[in-house]
């Protein structure tokens, strides 16, 4: 059973859904990151993944000309100011070891479908994190697939 | 994680929101000066002592005001401004903070105090006998705010360890993660009594060879879960904190090298074998009953004052960064959002072998 719910201390990264629905001001996720600050005083943290994931969307609507430079820019700025002001885990050569072998053990469809949540999942591994979700699913095909050196991966699912 | 402790810390400006008196020090002072420090969002109101007043600077626009946080902790007030005949005309002022030993109660102090200034939406500084009487805020980044509330939770927590054993604890300039997860164990220990926490190593306990302990190990192994108990000590800071008999409860436990560990204690010679047990899913229960226990009514008004402030700072910060995700996407409408949230996508060939 490698996939455990997360204990009162542990620390987690919000996974890129969620950190979506946080930007979206969804009430689930304002609701959970109060109770998480409340306990650990500090703000989920974001793995290097999310934070492509999310200047990655930008320069997208920029190349296709759907927001000017200027916008960009501001676009930009906000998401480093918020970025920084939380901790953010690298893509590390630990990371890249669970990656790598999570990746080869996995289905050719599968990896086209979860390739993004593997290096999530696996840079939350490397740091010591658990992940904040709201798609049980996904990971529990990741936690599947983990190396002896960090067999379990613990998840909180936020439920919206 | 290891966390650093503020103090002797670079000023923070002070943005004056408006000034009812400018501050014109007059002639030495009848009695002891203070500074009055009020928070109307939190309620918080500080009165602090005038421990100093270096005006050795006032023809270059320069004076230093050092007010009592605590006898460890001090506020240096830099005001900066013009002499006249009638005295000195505050133009800004920026806020500093030292520490001169580091307690657990004065850094929680000083951490409190310092994020209540800097989440504060508009605070009055009044030192009647400066003549000084305005309205300011201070513009902290946010990453800052969030470490002074980490730290004042820790040290919250070291309070509470040194109320509970009667211990009192230098803390040092660094918190090591050992001694950050130590706190936090040892809080948990005190506070439930009764709590989870990871276990993501094997421990180790020692057992006599005897026939008694065989068949203990046996029927653990049958087990789902291992139980043991024995007397327990946590170290902080360098001194070790009895926490009395301890049982724990190792989940989804795997013993390691358990037929060799069974064939030494089934020699029945009383030697001591050590047996390694560690969680498939990384949880143990522990069950502290015998640890020591924080009495009631153990803090005074005015630090009872400073730890009701919690969840007001919480409140206020969490909001700062609720505002701040939500400024990511600020000015798009529901198609716009959607599209500039989307997760990227690799055509099919990349994820060809």
């Amino acid at each position: 059973m490698p996939l455990v719910p997360p204990l009162a201390e542990t620390t987690l990264v919000v996974d890129t859904d969620v950190f979506t629905h946080w930007r979206n001001r969804r009430p689930y996720v304002l609701e959970h990151v109060a109770g998480y600050f409340k306990r650990l005083k500090e703000f989920p943290a974001l793995t290097s993944m999310t934070v492509f994931e999310a200047m990655s969307g930008i320069e997208k609507e920029l190349v296709r000309g759907n927001i000017a430079n200027e916008q960009a820019n501001q676009y930009h700025a906000r998401i480093e100011q918020l970025s920084s002001s939380m901790t953010q885990l690298a893509f590390d050569k630990t990371s890249a070891t669970i990656a790598a072998y999570i990746y080869q053990r996995l289905a050719q469809s599968e990896r086209n479908k979860h390739w993004r949540d593997i290096f999530i999942a696996a840079t939350a591994l490397g740091n010591g994190y658990g992940i904040a979700t709201t798609n049980r699913r996904d990971f529990e095909l990741i936690a599947a697939h983990l190396p002896d050196s960090n067999p379990v991966l613990r998840l909180a699912v936020w439920k919206q | 994680m290891s966390t650093v402790i503020l103090g002797n810390e670079a000023s923070v400006a002070a943005e004056i929101i408006s000034v009812l008196s400018a501050g014109v020090i007059v002639e030495p002072h009848q009695g002891a000066l203070s500074m009055e420090i009020s928070v109307p969002n939190f309620g918080g109101y500080f009165r602090l002592e005038i421990a100093d007043l270096d005006d050795s600077e006032i023809e270059k626009g320069r004076v230093i005001v050092r007010a009592t946080i605590d006898t460890n902790a001090t506020m240096v007030v830099t005001l900066f401004g013009e002499s006249d005949r009638e005295g000195f005309h505050t133009k800004s002022f920026s806020f500093g903070f030292e520490s001169s030993e580091k307690t657990a109660e004065s850094d929680f102090r000083l951490a409190t105090f310092r994020a209540a200034l800097s989440l504060a939406i508009q605070t009055r500084l009044v030192a009647p006998g400066l003549g000084l009487d305005l309205w300011f805020r201070l513009n902290e980044p946010l990453r800052n705010i969030s470490e002074m509330l980490k730290l004042r939770q820790t040290m919250y927590r070291a309070m509470v360890i040194e109320r509970a054993t009667g211990r009192r604890f230098k803390i040092p300039s660094f918190i090591s993660g050992e001694d950050m997860e130590a706190i936090s164990f040892l809080y948990h220990a005190i506070t439930e009594g009764v709590f989870e926490w990871p276990l993501d190593e094997a421990l180790t306990f020692s057992y006599q060879a005897s026939k008694e302990m065989a068949i203990f190990l046996e029927e653990a192994e049958q087990c789902s879960y291992f139980r043991h108990i024995g007397s327990q000590h946590q170290s902080l800071f360098g001194v070790e904190i009895p926490l009395g008999l301890v049982a724990i409860r190792i989940i989804d436990k795997h013993i390691e090298d358990f037929d060799q560990a069974l064939e030494e204690l089934r020699k029945d010679d009383g030697r001591t074998v050590a047996v390694r047990v560690r969680s498939r899913i990384g949880l143990a229960r522990y069950n502290m009953r015998e640890a020591p226990h924080l009495p009631t009514k153990v803090w005074d008004k005015d630090l009872q004052m400073l730890i009701d402030m919690e969840s007001q700072l919480d409140t206020v910060l969490v909001e700062r960064y609720n505002s701040l995700a939500a400024s990511t996407l600020e000015g798009l409408d529901d198609e716009e959002r959607t599209a500039i949230t989307e997760r990227p996508h690799l055509g099919e060939e990349a994820f060809v072998d």
